[in-house]
């Protein structure tokens, strides 16, 4: 039996099957089929009272990030695994337990889902200065230019939404998110697709067409990145 | 310094792991909710 003590939690990183073998800092935390695999931390940092001051410390967010994503993508390739979002912490490992019996049928929904499969994040960049255009020396060359840059910004969403679709085709799971603005990524081109898939591992044929996509359409000042293979962080939840 | 690849990918983690995931709505910690609305 493990005790603990006022000043301390169990922060949980998701769950996986119960015969899954935790990584380095963390302990299986199992209720029949599955596990919690969490670890102890310390309230004085994790508390109610202190985590929206530390969620504002850039430095602190984006140690415990990465830890969070470290411990999940242990499993990748290896254990399905259902990510949970960062910030369950929980008093005791009775409370844990009683997690993975009230969501055990939502789990064992999402860990067959994701077994054997990755998820792969697609994101479509738009950079108008790749599109070559005259100079304008007048005021009506001035409109034109806009309006030409206006028409080509729409067919770059509509070659994004094209491709999109062409890639979910291959998926067995697809995620349309909200592009991110400019002052979240710091780069000057402008994000036209922000999605996720979730294809078999270890998503070759994903990657393959992402390629293929590229090349197509980086005439219209169009480039697309690829990353993963990640958990499934967008396919946690069952109606995706 | 972080490369323009290490902060696209930094970028990319913290809105999966902020963001993305299982909620689990009895916990002892609310959410991030706050850090969300400041975003």
């Amino acid at each position: 039996v493990i005790e603990t003590t006022p000043a301390v939690g169990w922060y949980v990183f998701g769950i996986v099957p119960s015969d899954a073998a935790p990584p380095v800092g963390t302990s299986l935390v199992e209720d029949g089929p599955f596990a919690a695999v969490a670890a102890e931390v310390s309230l004085a940092e994790f508390g109610e009272d202190v985590l929206p001051e530390r969620l504002n410390d850039r430095a602190w967010l984006e140690e415990k990030v990465r830890v969070h994503e470290a411990v999940l993508q242990s499993f990748v390739g290896v254990v399905p695994v259902v990510p949970l979002r960062f910030g369950a912490i929980y008093h005791d490992l009775d409370d844990v337990r009683r997690l993975l019996a009230e969501r055990a049928e939502h789990f064992a929904v999402v860990l067959e889902r994701v077994r054997g499969r990755v998820e792969l994040g697609v994101k479509a960049w738009l950079d108008p200065t790749r599109v070559a255009r005259p100079a304008a020396a007048t005021g009506r060359e001035y409109l034109q230019r806009r309006r030409d840059e206006l028409s080509s910004a729409r067919d770059a969403a509509s070659l994004a939404a094209a491709a999109h679709e062409r890639l979910a085709a291959l998926a067995e799971g697809a995620v349309l998110n909200r592009p991110q603005p400019r002052e979240l990524t710091g780069r000057d081109e402008q994000m036209l697709l922000n999605a996720a898939y979730l294809v078999p591992e270890p998503g070759d044929e994903l990657a393959r067409e992402v390629a293929r996509v590229g090349e197509e359409t980086a005439a219209a000042g169009l480039t697309f990145e690829l990353t993963g293979p990640w958990p499934p962080y967008n396919f946690a939840e069952t109606e995706r | 310094m972080t490369t323009l690849a290490e902060q696209v990918t930094l970028v990319e983690l913290v809105d999966r792991v902020l963001h993305k995931g299982v909620v689990i709505a009895r916990v002892l910690l609310a959410s991030v909710a706050t850090l969300e609305e400041e975003r």
